[in-house]
């Protein structure tokens, strides 16, 4: 079973060595071709190739047609599948790896798993679980129950290592690695977490990468996503970042509680009487910036088609139920979604951008955002205003309404919020940031403040249907 | 001065600024479960002061914070929903309760909603909102620093 499994999966990392590694750190990198696949609902913009061919499609050929015995009826021992040696090991891994460089798209990934029967998918979970972990376009309780393998096996794998004694400077990496993991574990909590996590991305190597969802992404009405920037590390901040994705969900919880009968709720659009839903993702997707190498787009580019991918897969996956999709975006994150949202045919219904280091995009018109932008800049974040990589997203030009995050007198509400400060201070608990951000991911965007005299004149009836 | 090192210094400037604003709150002292469970008793009391059918969702899960300074510590959040709400009353009721609790209190509107929020001496956060068509409760027990 298991053999047959790893043939299937094998089979299809075949592929990768034919079509060969793509091309990384280059200073203009062309778009994924996870995201290059056609999409009749995309507009994709002049500087988006079309040409591209999708290699998902000879994935989903090799993997459905001539890799599985169910519909070939070929005996799975004739695919290569033994990792029987290191070697064969090694290889299986670095396979592993170069596919997730370059994945399939995500429609085409949900279309092919989908094809799969329920056995198949559990085997393909067990044989190559790095792979079904951090593949967009997998539903998410087989990305999460695979990435939970990996974290477990890895971290007993160290530990046992350590135990066993190396070499010093093996210590020290593997202690590093360990620490990072344990911080994945810390913050996935519980097993009674409420609302329930799962591990939707997770690389063990180098510096590291996870993703965990507070919330239920294949049924929740208002999906927001967290993009962080420079220093923002799995290893030194996810707990921080799934604190921050917490915050946000109890907020939009209540302010969905209290507001009732939300007009913009695909439920109450679809005239359903259950009360929406949230779920909230604190997103390390991408290899974050430090100051050695913050002056360079190419991790925004990495960004970018990691953005665009986890956007993708969401939509390919919740069909025709698709929520309500924010961008909540930090620092060299906002440059990283922007990318996204003006070279990919990902898009979402909200973006918030704050403390943005500039804009690859000349307005909120090149960017595939159906509702608003909302920008937002505190004192003394030196980041903002830079405009370090194009436009300026607090200009006026760029057309983005901007949101309060100063902490004056909020007069909506009649009273002082704290106020951000500084460039990593926009998500701290009870600022006026953090309100306006629950407020973005929900829809609200005539309760978002601008610092403005407007804000007297927003009330709790604008969200109210017929208002 | 290149680009590239021009946003260093940029980026560079932003951790220092963005190096502020710690509390200098110690705990107080009690235990940690102490804490906790106090943290956990005014949200019960003041839910069964306002009566009417109350949704749990309390995460178990405790939450990162910082007390005094540089020392990492963890707090632990409460959510309460209540579909029932009886009016203006209610925030009153909670409002006096708080005040006798020797909680610094504060009352606003927002909108069509009344938000009670609160603060106890030890750095608990206490927030209570009713609408024409909710009750909702929430806060964070008080950072404890972590073994």
């Amino acid at each position: 079973m298991l053999a047959e499994a790893t043939a299937l999966l094998l089979a299809s990392l075949t592929v990768v060595s034919v079509t060969g590694a793509p091309a990384m750190s280059t200073s203009i990198r062309p778009p994924i071709s996870a995201v290059g696949v056609s999409d009749a609902t995309a507009t994709p913009s002049t500087s988006f190739p079309t040409a591209h061919k999708p290699r998902g499609t000879a994935l989903l050929d090799r993997l459905v047609g001539t890799a599985s015995p169910r519909s070939t009826g070929a005996p799975a021992t004739t695919l290569p599948v033994s990792r029987s040696t290191p070697v064969d090991r090694a290889a299986h891994h670095d396979a592993v790896r170069s596919m997730l460089l370059d994945p399939p798209a995500p429609r085409t990934v949900a279309n092919w798993w989908g094809a799969l029967e329920g056995s198949e998918q559990l085997r393909a979970t067990i044989a190559a679980p790095e792979l079904v972990g951090n593949l967009d376009g997998v539903p998410y309780v087989m990305r999460d129950q695979a990435n939970r393998t990996v974290l477990r096996e890895t971290i007993n794998d160290l530990e046992l290592g350590l135990d066993e004694g190396t070499s010093r400077a093996m210590q020290t990496r593997d202690d590093g690695q360990l620490q990072m993991l344990y911080s994945i574990a810390d913050a996935l909590g519980p097993a009674e977490a409420n609302p329930h996590r799962q591990l939707i991305t997770l690389d063990v190597e180098g510096a590291g990468k996870a993703s965990i969802v507070l919330g239920d992404l294949m049924t929740a009405d208002y999906v927001s996503y967290l993009v962080p920037g420079m220093f923002i590390s799995v290893g030194g901040n996810m707990v921080e970042w799934v604190d921050t994705a917490a915050r946000i969900y109890d907020e939009q919880v209540s302010w969905l509680a209290l507001l009732d009968d939300t007009p913009t709720a695909p439920a109450a659009r679809d005239g359903g009487a259950e009360e929406p839903t949230v779920a909230t993702v604190a997103w390390i997707g991408y290899q974050t910036p430090h100051l050695l190498n913050v002056g360079s787009l190419d991790l925004a580019y990495e960004g970018r088609d990691a953005i665009a991918s986890t956007l993708l897969g969401l939509d390919a996956l919740r069909g025709a139920d698709q929520p309500h999709v924010s961008l909540l975006a930090h620092s060299y994150g906002t440059t990283a979604s922007m990318l996204a949202l003006s070279e990919t045919p990902a898009r979402v219904d909200a973006l918030a951008i704050i403390g943005s280091p500039g804009s690859p995009a000349a307005s909120i018109d090149d960017l595939k955002v159906t509702g608003a932008v909302f920008v937002g800049e505190a004192a003394w974040d030196p980041i903002s205003n830079s405009a370090f990589f194009g436009a300026d997203p607090g200009e006026t030009a760029f057309g983005a309404r901007v949101m309060s995050v100063a902490g004056s007198v909020d007069l909506i509400t009649q009273k002082v919020l704290a106020g951000s400060t500084g460039h990593n201070e926009y998500f701290s608990p009870g600022t006026e940031s953090m309100r306006n951000l629950a407020l973005v991911g929900i829809g609200q965007a005539e309760l978002v403040t601008d610092g403005t005299e407007r804000d007297a004149l927003r009330t709790l009836a604008l969200a109210r249907p017929g208002a | 001065m290149t680009t590239s090192t021009s946003l260093r210094v940029l980026a560079t400037a932003a951790v220092l600024v963005s190096l502020t604003g710690c509390t200098l709150q110690g705990p107080s002292p009690v235990t940690d479960t102490e804490a906790r469970d106090r943290f956990l008793a005014v949200i019960d009391e003041t839910q069964r002061l306002v009566g009417g059918a109350w949704q749990v969702d309390d995460d178990p899960t405790p939450r990162g914070c910082t007390v005094p300074v540089w020392v990492t510590g963890e707090r632990y959040p409460a959510l309460r929903v209540s579909e029932n709400p009886r009016g203006d009353g209610q925030a009153d009721r909670v409002e006096e309760a708080w005040n006798d609790n020797g909680l610094d209190v504060e009352r606003s509107l927002v909108g069509d909603v009344i938000e009670i929020k609160a603060e106890s001496d030890a750095g608990e956060v206490y927030l209570f909102r009713v609408s024409d068509q909710a009750m909702t409760l929430q806060g964070e027990s008080e950072c404890r620093p972590t073994d």
